[in-house]
């Protein structure tokens, strides 16, 4: 898996950068020589002293590997430069795919918990700048594995003159801290679950008052108090875990120092030894411990750097488990035939409840809808009208049953045939941070005169006579915001531009006035014909324009007819429309409320 | 300079003691540094002036064990300002928070404001709130101390050469070359490091723009996971991620420059550093060749001077890379300076509820950077126990006027009266003590349902279950948090649900002037009709506004406005408006009614 993920990054890298590895192999080669040199410098110095050289010799000696360090440094440094800037597009080509991914997977993922949590796992992930977590961590950590470890190698060789034994206490010396310190980062990690809902609470709040959108609420409700104490509380939370992480670290570096204290101890007093039995000169002094201290480091970053590389791993897998919710092939559509008058629908015997839920939404619903009927559905909240279009729009499979479009079951359909044949206004709202133009136009080039038309029907095209008007406020030069109802005119236009044979409304005129209702249920055999129209609402005024009314109550359809004909049975839907239309009788003068 | 000190008062602000805490650190940090040095340069003296090994060794052991406590020492300072550092990080957020609440409604949809909030964000997502400054003014300190204890080293070498006669103008030479070159690098790096942040700056400006489509494609669109029907239906994926990576192709180029920006002050710096380097070691050789100095004490010195260098080259680059990341917080300077809700001159301690009555005088209204009147010149008479309806077409100002009812915004021109009295006279807490609102766009938060009603930690919990039952919402408990994103044991409510739950806040709040905009949208025709059962009791006794497109619920009210175009056009009961044959509201009346008679 460790490899795997390796290989995927070096792989997505590479591919979206070839000159990173270059960068790559120009700082590793230079971070490995400049300490080599760096070494000899106090060796010279230390030398030219006791053996008495000449002042000018010495500056040659100085120069030279004065001269080779600093040209290895500057190219550490353009390396780390050109690297960063590579790494840091790679990044965002990540998270573009990411971002993808989140739109073309199937729906039903997105309502799911685990899939929720994987894809901010890997947004996390993928987004992290630092050195040390992350895709970015990754390339940066693979290179001082590398560098660190070929400097162990070299070194090892260097200091060969030292006894084996004194080799062996170095080497015990400085491993021991770092599995150590890798035990305390894997506890912590593994105590994740104690402190990141703190972490996410914070984020929330913080998000909440700062995107704008809970202002109104929280001020009038003079709720700020509320939110700031909460934040409060969970900042302490957070505290008290990050002082248990750092008692631990402290043990931790309590190992660190005792082990340096015995580094020390022991390489110095073994090379004194040498020095005073006359093995190796005093120039040398320098030079060893020089080298034992770059040994000693080059070790603790080999160590820590593997230990990094394993955790950005884990990140990397991550985001490979989320980007493997990608669809295999991305949904093509087809062009509609000239004259497509409307499809037929068919449910048969379709059953629902949600994943992970015993309780059923939808049980052995049946029914058909001929080609260019209108059909209104109703029913109480939580009677499963909004599942029913989900699932007819293929977001979600039948427990049982099927559903037919022209004889065609949904559930094979790919997606891009599918949603050829779909326009929805859905009950939440989306206005893109675009121009007019392109919120109308949603895909493909657009086609001016068409939009012109469909803002006209929606009773849109006062308000916005210049197309390129960009909307959302705040985003863009001059963009403005729309009103509820003005919102919900848009998206009608949106639906009604795409021209596809079914078109299904799911409370369309929530919002808008009684003139602007009044009016769309007027236009409404206009807006839909030759289509097939599903119209969810709980106005029930709503009904008299469509075919056949369908009322779901506890996922079943209990009554199902024309207006007329589900006045006169009687029933529940009468109820319904008696209880609505109480109020628009005249003769009730103004009401007598019972307290 | 100036720049610094505000962004390091602010922080101080956020934690009293953070430098404080930096201190100790610090010098143990610099004693540390000093540690080894000072350990390999007494055992190299000492073997040079032919000292046995029983003694080298007992200097060797006792000094590492020094060393090591000293490091562990160190580590626990380090691991106490560790800690104070990351809680800056959560308080910054913190004080972020609370400014926003404290920021007047209005300004809030501005266009600046919002663009400082987006910067906010963005050096969030990108360097983290507070960036690397509490870090790099730990350095800093860190650098100072460094320079003092070289400094004490670095007079004695003066002293040392002082005395060393004619080869002392070797090594004065080369002082003065050192100097020269320290000088001019560090000269040279500033003057470029402070180009560099003019430019980033320049660059980041223009970058907020691009960005905010980008960032608001991130929160809005793709990662609001419900509107994602919308988008698979219409196929939107394709534009949406064409913008994105335009956003992101403007992103290249930043970062591009960005690195490329700090190459050449860093190889200066490298190169300028391992010169300097070598200057120092033919110095300290120098006199040690004059015989000025034992071969323990080159390691020494070298070292020290090396160290003293050091420091000081960090503390001129790190006001360099300092200044870069105070500007950066300049946005969260923007927020602080915004105008805070002033506290009103007249206090209503005092005024008995109900409430008499509100009056509008002259009132017209345009939101912020909008040239648009929404209200014009409304002049309107509310009293305290009228239960009154708003309606009218689309964008007539309904919802206009409830925001400036509920002090939101201040009229543009004209005055709204509370009992006679300005209501920008107000303290707008008191103020909002007095309103219980439902908005249209109500928001169920990810707290428990006894919290979404009260939103306070002191709660009366069966006045909260009285509200719920009111409302008719069928949860029952009321520790069950409303969001199951944030704790798995939570539920997600339908838009019913959270409807009602909006109505039982209000109704828990009990203030004396109710606001509805909208309040049964989302109610199918039962639940509806329940509440409309039941409005007497919600607002009996209290003034009650109430919008609705559905005219049915205006025969509950005293009295119905007709809004059109931003002007009160119609006044009057339901009776006496539909028998005004050309007026709107009979228009409407008609136009719902015919469908269910």
């Amino acid at each position: 898996m460790f490899w795997k993920n390796i290989r995927f990054v070096c792989r997505h890298y590479f591919r979206s950068s070839k000159s990173l590895f270059g960068y790559l192999l120009l700082g590793m080669t230079a971070s490995l020589l400049a300490p080599v040199l760096s070494v000899y410098l106090p060796r010279v110095v230390v030398q030219a002293v006791t053996e008495g050289w000449r002042f000018p010799v010495l500056v040659l000696w100085v120069a030279a590997l004065a001269g080779g360090i600093g040209l290895l440094n500057s190219l550490i440094v353009v390396s780390n430069a050109g690297y960063a800037e590579k790494a840091a597009v790679g990044r965002m080509k990540l998270g573009l795919q990411l971002d993808e991914m989140m739109m073309r997977c199937r729906y039903s993922l997105t309502e799911d918990p685990v899939w929720k949590r994987k894809t901010g796992a890997a947004a996390d992930a993928v987004y992290s700048d630092g050195r040390t977590s992350g895709v970015a961590g990754i390339i940066h950590t693979m290179q001082d594995f590398v560098v660190n470890g070929l400097g162990v190698l070299l070194f090892f060789g260097v200091l060969g003159v030292l006894h084996p034994a004194v080799l062996v206490i170095l080497v015990f010396t400085a491993v021991l801290p770092g599995i150590i310190a890798n035990r305390a980062a894997a506890y912590e990690f593994g105590q994740r679950e104690n402190w990141y809902p703190a972490d996410r609470q914070i984020e929330y709040i913080y998000n909440q008052v700062t995107t704008g959108k809970a202002g109104k609420e929280i001020r009038v409700n003079q709720a700020a108090g509320f939110f700031l104490k909460k934040m409060d509380g969970a900042i302490a939370r957070r505290m008290v875990w990050v002082r248990r992480t750092a008692r631990r670290h402290l043990g931790v570096e309590g190992v660190s120092g005792l082990m340096l204290v015995l580094q020390n101890g022991v390489a110095l007093g073994w090379i004194a030894c040498e020095i005073i039995q006359g093995r190796i000169s005093l120039a040398d002094f320098a030079f060893y411990t020089g080298a034992v201290a770059q040994f000693v480091q080059f070790v603790n970053r080999f160590m820590q750097s593997f230990h990094i590389m394993k955790q950005c791993s884990y990140d990397v897998q991550v985001i490979r488990e989320a980007l493997a919710y990608m669809p295999e092939d991305k949904a093509d559509w087809e062009e509609m035939p000239e004259n497509c008058r409307g499809v037929e629908i068919r449910f048969e015997h379709v059953s629902f409840s949600y994943p992970g839920s015993g309780e059923a939404v939808l049980e052995d619903v049946s029914f058909q809808i001929h080609p260019g009927e209108k059909i209104a559905l109703v029913g109480a909240n939580g009677a499963g009208k909004t599942t029913l279009v989900k699932l007819l729009c293929g977001f979600y499979e039948p427990t049982s049953g099927r559903i037919l479009i022209d004889g065609i079951p949904v559930s094979g359909m790919e997606e891009g045939k599918l949603y050829r044949l779909i326009s929805a206004v859905f009950q939440d709202m989306l206005v893109l941070p675009f121009s007019v133009l392109d919120n109308v136009a949603v895909r493909g080039k657009a086609d001016v005169d068409r939009v012109r038309l469909c803002l006209e029907k929606a009773g849109l095209s006062s308000r916005f006579p210049n197309l390129n008007q960009p909307l959302v406020k705040g985003v863009g030069d001059g963009a403005e915001n729309l009103s509820g109802g003005e919102e919900q005119k848009l998206l009608l236009a949106r639906a009604l531009y795409k021209e596809a044979p079914v078109l299904i409304l799911d409370e369309p005129t929530a919002a808008l006035d009684p003139l602007a209702e009044s009016g769309l249920y007027e236009k409404y055999h206009d807006l839909t014909r030759d289509k097939t129209s599903i119209f969810i609402s709980h106005r029930l005024a709503s009904t008299g324009f469509c075919d056949r009314i369908l009322l779901l109550e506890g996922g079943r359809i209990k009554e199902e007819g024309s207006h007329r004909e589900l006045l006169e049975r009687n029933g529940e839907y009468a109820r319904m429309f008696r209880e609505q239309s109480k109020y628009y009788r005249e003769g009730t003068g103004s009401l007598e409320m019972e307290a | 300079m100036k720049q610094i000190g505000k962004v390091l008062g602010l922080f101080r602000e956020m934690d009293r003691g953070l430098y404080a805490a930096m201190v100790p650190s610090a010098f143990l940090d610099t004693l540390e540094g000093f540690g080894i040095l000072l350990i390999s340069s007494t055992v190299l003296s000492m073997l040079s002036e032919g000292a046995d090994m029983r003694s080298v060794l007992a200097v060797t052991i006792s000094m590492a064990a020094g060393y090591g406590l000293l490091y562990w020492l160190r580590a626990l300072a380090a691991s106490r300002r560790d800690r104070r550092i990351t809680r800056l990080g959560y308080r910054y957020k913190r004080y972020v928070t609370g400014k926003v609440f404290r920021i007047p409604f209005g300004r809030m949809e501005t266009e600046e404001f919002v663009d400082t909030l987006n910067q906010i964000r963005q050096n969030d997502r990108i360097y983290g709130l507070t960036g690397s400054i509490p870090n790099r003014v730990y350095m800093v300190i860190k650098s100072l101390f460094a320079m003092a204890v070289a400094f004490v080293s670095f007079v004695r070498l003066a002293g040392v050469v002082g005395r060393l006669g004619d080869s002392a103008f070797l090594a004065g030479m080369l002082f003065l070359l050192l100097v020269l070159l320290v000088l001019a690098s560090m000269g040279y790096i500033s003057w470029r490091e402070k180009q560099n942040a003019e430019i980033m700056t320049r660059i980041m400006q223009d970058v907020v723009k691009y960005n905010a489509i980008g960032m608001y494609l991130s929160g809005e669109v793709i990662g609001r996971y419900a509107v994602g029907k919308h988008i698979r239906v219409y196929g939107m994926q394709d534009k949406i991620l064409k913008e994105e990576r335009k956003t992101m192709e403007s992103m290249y180029g930043v970062m591009g420059h960005f690195y490329r920006l700090d190459l050449k002050p860093g190889i200066v710096g490298s190169l300028s550093s391992v010169m300097i380097s070598g200057v120092i070691y033919l110095m300290v050789g120098a006199v040690a060749m004059a015989g000025g100095l034992g071969v323990g004490s080159i390691v020494w010195y070298a070292g020290v001077v090396q160290q003293f260098l050091e420091a000081v080259r960090q503390v001129i680059a790190l006001s360099g890379t300092l200044y870069n990341e105070c500007i950066r917080q300049q946005a969260i300077f923007a927020l602080a300076e915004s105008e805070e809700e002033e506290e009103g001159g007249e206090t209503m301690v005092g005024r008995p509820a109900p409430v008499h009555g509100f009056c509008f005088e002259d009132v017209s209204f345009s939101y912020p950077d909008s040239g648009r009147m929404i209200l014009k010149h409304v002049n309107l008479t509310l009293s305290g126990r009228e239960h009154i309806a708003l309606v009218g077409p689309n964008g007539c100002g309904k919802s206009t006027l409830i925001k400036l009812l509920c002090r939101l915004y201040d009229p543009t021109e004209g005055r709204i009266l509370l009992d006679g009295v300005d209501i920008r006279d107000i303290p707008r807490q008191e103020y909002w003590g007095m309103l219980s609102v439902v908005f249209q766009d109500f928001q169920i938060f990810a707290v428990t349902l006894a919290e979404n009603i009260t939103l306070r930690e002191d709660m009366d919990r069966g006045k909260a279950a009285m509200a719920i039952e009111k409302t008719g919402l069928g949860i029952r408990d009321l520790d069950v948090n409303l969001c199951r994103d944030l704790d798995s044991g939570g539920i997600e409510m339908s838009g019913g649900e959270g409807q009602k739950t909006a109505i039982a806040r209000a109704l828990y709040k009990d203030a004396p002037v109710v606001v509805l905009d909208e309040p049964t949208a989302s109610l199918d025709p039962i639940s509806e009709s329940e509440i409309y059962e039941k409005f007497n009791l919600l607002v009996e006794g209290k003034m009650a506004v109430f919008i609705s497109h559905r005219l049915s619920s205006c025969r509950f009210c005293d009295r119905i406005l007709v809004l059109q175009d931003g002007q009160v056009v119609q006044d009057g009961t339901h009776e006496e408006l539909t028998a005004q044959e050309d007026g709107l509201y009979r228009a409407m009346w008609e136009a719902q009614r015919q469908y269910y008679t």
